[in-house]
């Protein structure tokens, strides 16, 4: 069984917040602080990695061309995403889904928020 | 227009103050002068057929106390990076939602990357303050936004939102 769960994401604090839950989940965090930093990070070596939570608005790759790369990628194209995000207008929201996002959680989210999504993102039962 | 354009802005305040922090908060209007005590300063870019920036500004100890809300760790866990950077995402959070809310008025804008700053942006105008009030802390929310084909589309009031 897959034991990682990658946080992409540029704020630190957020970084924490979200590793406070995968912890919880008992899955390791693992981080990358854009999208570029993430795809070599997954290049590396990806195998353990459950679910990659992902924001959108991020410096030097943003979240959505990070997903499209992955996606493309047969060595990562499995790995369900879900994206993590201020971004909540519905045709983006869709964009998402369309370029493979499995879930999709919007900011500001309750840490519960958090447990449950990734929860059913990784079949646990919520 | 001011009030409608300032509106998202304090829901996405109190949604975000409340679901991240835990935190009830008041909200309310003040005149431009912000008085001394904000020390740092975090701001996001809106940009579209409506532009400006949205600013927190807040002391440097309230910061860290509602930081660490956020994080779920004391004040003193809280380093200056990190402040800066929690600021910088409740700023970001605040402005997504405000964003989302805004393009169903018409109001099509994308929102920059927070950026953090010692001292206060200079201002062109068309600027509207609110101070939100929490029991760990306080900070100003500050709204410069033009609508790109007119006049200044905000200005300043006083009353109480909640």
């Amino acid at each position: 069984m897959k034991q990682q769960i990658m946080t992409v994401d540029d704020s630190a604090v957020m970084r924490r917040i979200i590793s406070g839950s995968i912890e919880a989940l008992g899955y390791t965090p693992v981080h990358a602080e854009h999208g570029r930093a993430a795809l070599d990070k997954l290049d590396d070596g990806g195998e353990e990695i459950a679910l990659i939570l992902l924001d959108w608005n991020m410096p030097q790759m943003n979240g959505l061309d990070t997903l499209k790369a992955l996606k493309q990628d047969p060595k990562t194209a499995e790995i369900p995403v879900m994206m993590v995000t201020t971004e909540r207008e519905r045709g983006n929201v869709v964009l998402a889904i369309q370029e493979g996002a499995q879930h999709y959680l919007t900011k500001p989210f309750s840490q519960q928020d958090l447990m449950t999504r990734m929860m059913q993102c990784l079949g646990l039962g919520a | 227009m001011s009030n409608e354009m300032m509106s998202p802005f304090v829901e996405g305040t109190l949604e975000m103050m409340g679901s991240m922090l835990g935190l009830d908060c008041q909200v309310t209007e003040v005149d431009a002068e912000l008085g001394s005590s904000p020390t740092v300063f975090g701001t996001v870019a809106l940009e579209g057929n409506a532009s400006g920036r949205i600013t927190l500004s807040l002391a440097e100890a309230d910061g860290k106390q509602l930081v660490g809300a956020m994080m779920g760790v004391e004040q003193g866990d809280v380093d200056e990076e990190l402040m800066r950077d929690g600021l910088g995402e409740m700023a970001n959070v605040i402005a997504g939602y405000a964003r989302s809310v805004l393009a169903g008025a018409d109001l099509d804008m994308e929102i920059g990357l927070p950026e953090i700053a010692a001292e206060a942006p200079v201002s062109a105008g068309g600027v509207i303050h609110r101070r939100v009030e929490s029991d760990l802390g306080s900070f100003f929310l500050t709204l410069e936004i033009l609508k790109n084909d007119s006049a200044p589309a905000a200005e300043s009031g006083k009353g109480t939102e909640s």
